[in-house]
């Protein structure tokens, strides 16, 4: 996938990942990300808009978020639409954890914070449901602590509560 | 694609998902999945907001305690340790109170050695006092020490202190509603606590303060009982001629002292100790942080960027505070407005002791 196919009469820009896949989108999509609407604004909009922080399939992702949550062209969202944005945004972070996690930190790097708050949501239900070991091999963590510390904090963990 | 290492997650965005709806356990265990994450969670427990902690006496013991998030009306509950005296009897805590992050319970056990004479007509009572660490188990064991009376409706309250930077004294006072029972001090090695207060004292409240004692007494004379010269009535300044029955100690977390009082009209002022100048400053604002009021021990937390409670603002409960406040709603004063408004309250009432504890992470 190099470019979509642009039919409608609006702006478009091109967001290029780091991989160099390149996305063309509407401007006022791609204006959910406040990182991307400070570039549109400074000018870059003549050029390609370099994402380097997201792989090209993250990058797709985000872009489908945006196109869902672009601001409706024919005036003010109604009840209904929310309704079933709602709906398309629990789907959406029904994904893998890897997944999930990319899509957080691009919201993060991007400055979206709908799909922020979505992911952020997503990611503290893990932490609420897993172990520590399980929480380190999700996130990919390394344990830092000394055996000591380890032993430490083991003879700590063995908590009180039911 | 490679897999994203979250180690090096930004630690604002850790901190961001910290902060979503989480309890407090949740959270202790994050501490321990590397360092970088113990010290985001630090940072986070420093400003959530404290719990309170809620009981009810069977056969007047307590086998277990709950942890209440007021603001979300989540809980936790925690079941308690039984203690085994040297007759064999075994016995849950009679009462349990607040310290940072410890419980301390209070366990009762007669004392048999005196007969019951005329003059022994109420047993002397033995409080075997444990310090315990609910997220850890830990215990700390302090010396037991004697009562005359055994009431236990009475609205007891123990207060513990303790230099955080240095753990080798611990202070214990004890509350009775408007009175000071007793005010003892212990260091690591001693056999038996050392005794200040023995007599009922009136007082308006107490706080530990730096490993001792702040008390305004019944004469709105404020003295502190500090555990390295004690006994030692470092100040005496009258406050007021007007009688406030509703004034607060609390230690702001960067180490003042403060002094809320309540004036007719719904008017609260903050004051500061100057120690210097041994005389009480008004102060308008408590700039990020929140005081979370109540009769056992009020606390301060940072409210800084808290979605959940605000800064600059006092929380109280009825059994606090005589405010237009009904029960089972959490009261809260802004300061900068002068405006009281409220926050409801799904909680058990806890009868029993007529007031609220808070249980600071």
């Amino acid at each position: 996938m190099s470019s979509t196919l642009c039919c409608s009469f609006a702006k478009n820009v091109t967001l290029r990942s780091s991989d160099g896949q390149t996305f063309e989108v509407e401007e006022a999509a791609a204006q959910v990300s406040q990182t991307i609407k400070r570039m549109i604004e400074d000018g870059c909009t003549g050029s390609v808009i370099p994402v380097p922080n997201l792989t090209g399939p993250v990058l797709a992702l985000v872009i489908e978020y945006f196109k869902k949550h672009s601001p409706p062209s024919d005036g003010c969202p109604t009840a209904l639409l929310e309704m079933e944005i709602k709906d398309w945004d629990a789907k959406f972070v029904a994904v893998d954890n890897d997944t999930l996690l990319d899509l957080t930190l691009a919201a993060h790097y991007l400055e979206i914070q709908g799909l922020l708050d979505l992911t952020c949501h997503r990611v503290a239900d893990i932490l609420n449901d897993n172990s520590v070991e399980k929480i380190r091999e999700i996130f990919h963590i390394k344990n830092d602590f000394t055996p000591e510390e380890e032993a430490e904090e083991r003879s700590k963990i063995q908590w009180a509560f039911e | 694609m490679a897999p994203t290492s979250c180690s090096d997650l930004p630690e604002e965005l850790l901190e961001s998902i910290l902060k979503k709806p989480t309890n407090v356990v949740n959270l202790y265990n994050c501490r321990y999945v590397c360092r970088s994450w113990r010290s985001v969670v630090d940072k986070v427990l420093a400003s959530t907001p404290p719990h309170l902690l809620v009981y009810e006496k069977h056969h007047r013991m307590v086998r277990s305690i709950s942890f209440v998030n007021v603001f979300t009306g989540e809980s936790r509950v925690c079941r308690l340790p039984k203690l085994k005296n040297g007759n064999g009897q075994t016995r849950f805590p009679s009462s349990v109170y607040s310290w940072h992050r410890w419980v301390v319970m209070d366990f009762i056990f007669l004392h048999h050695r005196y007969p019951k004479t005329l003059h022994h007509r109420y047993p002397k009572t033995l409080h075997h006092i444990f310090l315990y660490n609910p997220f850890s188990r830990a215990r700390i064991r302090l010396p037991v020490f004697k009562f005359n009376f055994f009431d236990p409706c009475r609205k007891r309250k123990f207060i513990v202190s303790c230099e955080t930077k240095n753990p080798r004294s611990i202070g214990l006072a004890i509350r009775d509603g408007r009175y000071l029972e007793k005010l003892m001090f212990w260091n690591t090695g001693d056999e038996e606590w050392t005794t200040f207060v023995k007599e009922p004292m009136p007082i308006v409240d107490i706080t530990s303060y730096k490993g001792g004692f702040c008390v305004l007494d019944g004469d709105l004379k404020f003295i502190q009982f500090d555990h390295e010269h004690v006994p030692h009535l470092k100040i005496t300044y009258v406050l007021s001629s007007y009688y406030h029955p509703t004034q607060y100690l609390v230690e702001s977390l960067c180490g003042d002292l403060l002094l809320v009082q309540l004036n007719i009209g719904c008017k609260i002022k903050i004051f500061k100790m100057d120690w210097e100048r041994k005389a009480w400053d008004e102060i308008k604002s408590l700039g990020d942080e929140a005081i979370f009021l109540s009769c056992a021990e009020s606390v301060c937390i940072r409210a800084e960027d808290s979605t959940i409670f605000k800064p600059n603002c006092i929380y109280f409960t009825d059994g606090a505070f005589s405010m237009p406040v009904e029960q089972k709603e959490l009261g809260v004063y802004d300061i900068a407005n002068q405006t009281v408004g409220s926050v409801a309250l799904s909680i058990p009432f806890d009868d029993d002791e007529q007031c609220y504890r808070w249980f600071t992470t």
